[in-house]
């Protein structure tokens, strides 16, 4: 078996295990767990939203919770006021958060890294204090409210067949997303991530597809707000602020904003983990040690923990080759660190 | 429209907020590269500790430098956490600060709750009489201190041999490391005084009340008036502060948007932050070292 295929397998093994695990678990653990499935998917979304635009194109954004928000209030008024069917709705919603995307995305079309990091912060923090924060626009404090869906005769109620909609629809996006990282889109994003001029130069447009980048990223972002709000049932003023940008940024990138599967251990670190070390300690006290742990793994592992898993496999693969003696085993390769 | 006296005699107070929360940004910029989004943050746990220290009946004036020990520590235990990714580009470690912000939060919430905290002033209350409008002292305090660690400061970085060294590894590491210079304690002193700088602000700024969310997030107003100094010049941050608390207090004494007073301070320091950036030719922003 070449390097290749043996890679290919363990791939396939790993997701064929994690989509074995997203079936059976709702299933298996006590019924109130699959409301922190649920936030986990919903995350998941979100955490998806930053690896399109972090870790296709290169571009940083500390403003997701926004549009996350606008995805959300977009859903509360669709299918609560305008009685939108909620499937109708869903994609609407996502749309609804592309404006602002696209808005938040103008000062990239000059700014890199640091600056474009101030300059979304600035940006989030304005739409908080002008939007979010008025409640004659999203009511403030006691916030609005979401119904579950009920479609096909089938009751969305339970937190366990809401959590089996909100798997379908990430499945959906991750599909999305690696068939645009495939094709002529995803080069062109790469080429943009991997060095602006270069890419220029190539003839690829930077403002065309970093405009792109940020309406697919709040896209992404606004459905994870609508199903995040129908999840939660209701959302306030404070849903959305500047610090749920920080958590979902820096929870991505300690868990792999490079990749698909580093969305998906993003919604898990910040939910299952807590959730499954909650009777441990305290809450906050727990919360405290979570995000120091988060911290020094940060340092650590600054390419994030599925970067760190990548080698791990390295290691596996040149193990497996080895012992089978395949003609193809590359010599083994001394770490540099 | 009030009088405009005491509108700018607010602007230059409010300005002075910003500016002193603005300088710590700086140095550590300036001497290490990076850039402090956990600035706001270092400087309100500074702030309630104070605050707890003097419900112990401990005094203000003892109190405040007892919590300045511990921003100093704390800005030790920054510049060794940040050791592993001194190699690595300027956003990465601008994350690790955005991590430190999320643990400062929480631990905050852990220990002190989300409900705002009374903080102590140093100064007697009452005030100074200016042009009709009553200047507290513990607003003249924060203009009096801010300049003096403007001057301070940029004296320290002119004539001592430490400030020359922090200079030094600024421009440029390697070559300060092979004329003699300890980096690694550079790096420290600098995180620690810009560790302390962030509690003095937090402390002195905090009276009588403030809550974590908002302390913290003044980081953006300090990036504002710091990006009006170009992120180097500590002269030109102070002014930057000021004209941004100008910015702020002028439109918010018009009468149409006085009920909206709470939005503007966000939404000025956006529009200033994209406007600098975006205006400045992008060379003059990067020109110093390696940018990611």
């Amino acid at each position: 078996m070449s390097e290749a295929e043996l890679r290919r397998r363990i791939r396939l093994g790993a997701w064929g295990a994690a989509g074995f695990l997203a079936i059976v678990l709702p299933f298996v653990l006590p019924a109130y767990w699959s409301f922190v499935l649920v936030s986990a998917v919903t995350t998941s979304i979100v955490a998806l939203s930053i690896v399109v635009l972090t870790g296709l194109v290169g571009q940083i954004s500390l403003c997701q919770a926004t549009f996350v928000g606008f995805g959300a209030y977009a859903s509360a008024r669709l299918t609560g006021d305008a009685n939108v069917p909620f499937l109708i709705a869903l994609p609407l919603s996502g749309l609804a958060a592309v404006p602002i995307g696209l808005l938040a995305g103008v000062p990239a079309l000059r700014l890199r890294g640091l600056y474009l990091a101030i300059a979304t912060l600035g940006f989030g923090a304005a739409v908080q204090a002008t939007i979010f924060g008025n409640s004659t626009i999203t009511g403030g404090i006691s916030g609005v409210s979401f119904e579950r869906p009920k479609m096909f005769g089938l009751d969305f109620a339970g937190d366990r067949s809401f959590y089996f909609l909100a798997l379908a629809v990430l499945v959906l996006l991750i599909v999305f997303t690696v068939n645009v990282r495939r094709g002529k889109t995803g080069r062109a994003f790469a080429a943009i991530r991997d060095g602006e001029v270069a890419a220029a130069a190539s003839g690829v447009s930077l403002a065309r597809y970093k405009m792109m980048a940020f309406a697919l990223s709040a896209f992404f972002a606004g459905v994870g707000g609508a199903l995040f709000g129908h999840a939660t049932l209701s959302v306030n003023s404070s849903s959305f602020d500047v610090f749920q940008s920080i958590t979902f940024v820096t929870i991505t990138i300690i868990a792999g904003v490079g990749s698909v599967a580093g969305a998906l251990l993003a919604g898990m670190l910040l939910n299952i983990m807590p959730k499954a070390l909650s009777g441990i300690l305290p809450g906050n006290i727990l919360l405290v040690i979570l995000s120091t742990l988060l911290l020094v793994q940060l340092a650590v592992a600054p390419e994030g923990i599925v970067g760190q898993m990548r080698q791990q496999e390295d290691a596996v693969v040149r193990w497996i080759l080895r012992r089978r003696g395949a003609p193809d085993a590359p010599a083994p390769v001394l770490e540099g660190r | 429209m009030r009088s405009i006296g005491p509108v700018l005699i607010l602007g230059l107070a409010t300005g002075s907020i910003y500016a002193l929360t603005a300088l710590g940004v700086v140095i550590v910029y300036k001497a290490t590269g990076v850039l402090n989004f956990a600035h706001g943050a270092m400087g309100m746990v500074a702030a309630f500790l104070f605050s707890s220290l003097t419900r112990q009946a401990i005094p203000t004036l003892l109190a405040a430098p007892v919590a300045l020990v511990f921003s100093a520590a704390l800005g030790v235990a920054v510049a060794y956490g940040l050791r592993p990714l001194r190699r690595a580009p300027r956003l990465t470690r601008a994350i690790f600060m955005l991590g430190l912000l999320a643990l400062l939060q929480n631990l905050a919430t852990a220990i002190w709750g989300i409900r705002p905290r009374i903080v102590p002033s140093l100064f007697p209350s009452g005030g100074v009489k200016i042009i009709g409008f009553v200047l507290g002292y513990d607003q003249v305090g924060i203009i009096v201190i801010t300049l003096g660690l403007v001057g301070g400061l940029s004296a320290f970085f002119r004539y001592t041999k430490l400030g020359v060294g922090i200079r030094a590894v600024s421009s440029d590491q390697d070559a300060a490391a092979l004329q003699g210079i300890n980096v690694t304690r550079i790096t420290v002193v600098a995180w620690v005084l810009g560790s302390v700088l962030a509690g003095i602000a937090g402390i002195l700024i905090s009276t009588p009340a403030a809550d974590a969310f908002s302390l913290t997030l003044l980081v953006i107003q300090a990036f504002a008036a710091a990006l009006l100094g170009r992120l180097v010049s500590l002269p030109a941050t102070f002014v930057g502060g000021i004209v941004l608390g100008l910015l702020t207090t002028v439109p918010a004494s018009l009468e149409i948007l006085r009920p909206h007073a709470q939005v503007i301070p966000p939404v000025v320091s956006f529009l200033l932050i994209v406007g600098i950036l975006m205006l400045r030719s992008e060379t003059s922003l990067i020109a110093r070292g390696n940018e990611a």
